[in-house]
């Protein structure tokens, strides 16, 4: 169920690089090929016990790389919204969305994907060892990258761009997510490299 | 801070020369998920070639019990290799997201064409 829920998020990630660009039927054959070619590219990363328990290669890698490369291949050179067409509002809404969801990533995303993670229950006798301390790194690396957001942003631009919190907040999270992941939850794909306490922020 | 540094520079020195022509990267697909993951697969293969593991480690710091030197490295691999191997994962995954994408934009090309108003519009699918 979970490498489904994960291959749906991949789907979704290739998605976004053609939302509001193409119709309902190209969504329906871009799924069912994604998902075949998702399948085969976790098969290979499966015999050949690569190490990406948190989905860095499956779910980022390969979604953005299908989407990205799909929307270059077709080149939507009729596709630009404007306020006459109901794209303009459709683009409205997703950059609403996108901020929605990092909202998301900040209150909620670290607190999900290491709230098994405090305690290392795996030692010995189920002895309590260490208290990990994912959470924190998780926002320390969150409140890094928005914060050299910021001033990037304001360096490059002259002001500040929404655009640019969002996707450093979703990014830290793409970046981050395959070590904290991997380094503290050991046995959850059976690749158990990569697995130790590891403590620097 | 590094992944918010060149996402940042991406969003700003990318997206307008992308968009401008006729390629539409919507949502930023392309520097906020294609550019940090592609460090953090980088950066996990240096971590898997250089990191010591839990045998390696004095057991002052580590409470791990680690029954031999190879547990945490599948079928015997070295560390190096089994860098080079997630290096090698970084380069296959592309290749097989390009492929595909090639399979279905070549359905696309030879299916419909749409104008902006029908991909919004229900009717032109009902």
């Amino acid at each position: 169920m979970t490498d489904a829920i994960i291959c749906a998020l991949s789907m979704l990630v290739a998605y976004m690089a053609v939302a509001g660009r193409v119709g309902g039927f190209h969504i329906v054959v871009l799924c069912f090929f994604g998902v075949f070619f998702y399948g085969f590219n976790e098969l290979v990363i499966w015999r050949h016990a690569i190490a990406d328990n948190g989905y860095t290669y499956r779910l980022f890698l390969f979604g953005s790389t299908f989407g990205a490369a799909t929307a270059f291949i077709l080149r939507f050179k009729d596709k630009l919204p404007t306020t006459e067409t109901l794209g303009y509002f459709a683009s409205r809404h997703t950059r609403t969305y996108g901020l929605l969801g990092a909202c998301f990533v900040w209150l909620f995303l670290p607190i999900l994907s290491c709230v098994n993670t405090i305690y290392d229950t795996a030692a010995a006798g189920s002895v309590t060892t260490y208290l990990n301390p994912s959470i924190l790194n998780l926002w320390f690396a969150l409140s890094a990258s928005c914060s050299i957001s910021f001033c990037v942003s304001i360096l490059l631009g002259r002001k500040i761009h929404p655009h640019d919190i969002v996707f450093s907040s979703f990014s830290v999270i793409n970046f981050f997510y395959f070590r904290e992941v991997s380094l503290t939850q050991p046995l959850q794909f059976s690749i158990q490299i990569l697995s130790q306490p590891f403590y620097a922020g | 801070m590094i992944a918010g540094i060149i996402v940042t520079i991406l969003n700003h020195k990318l997206k307008k020369p992308l968009n401008n022509p006729d390629v539409i990267d919507t949502q930023g697909t392309l520097y906020t998920f294609f550019a940090s993951a592609l460090i953090g697969g980088i950066y996990a293969a240096i971590l898997a070639a250089v990191y010591p593991y839990a045998s390696e480690t004095p057991t002052s710091v580590n409470t791990w019990v680690s029954s031999n030197a190879n547990q945490w490295l599948p079928y015997d691999r070295t560390k190096i290799s089994q860098g080079g191997l997630q290096i090698a994962a970084v380069c296959w995954t592309i290749g097989i997201g390009l492929l595909s994408s090639i399979a279905v934009a070549f359905i696309f090309y030879f299916t419909t064409e749409l104008s902006a108003d029908q991909v919004f519009n229900d009717a032109t699918f009902a």
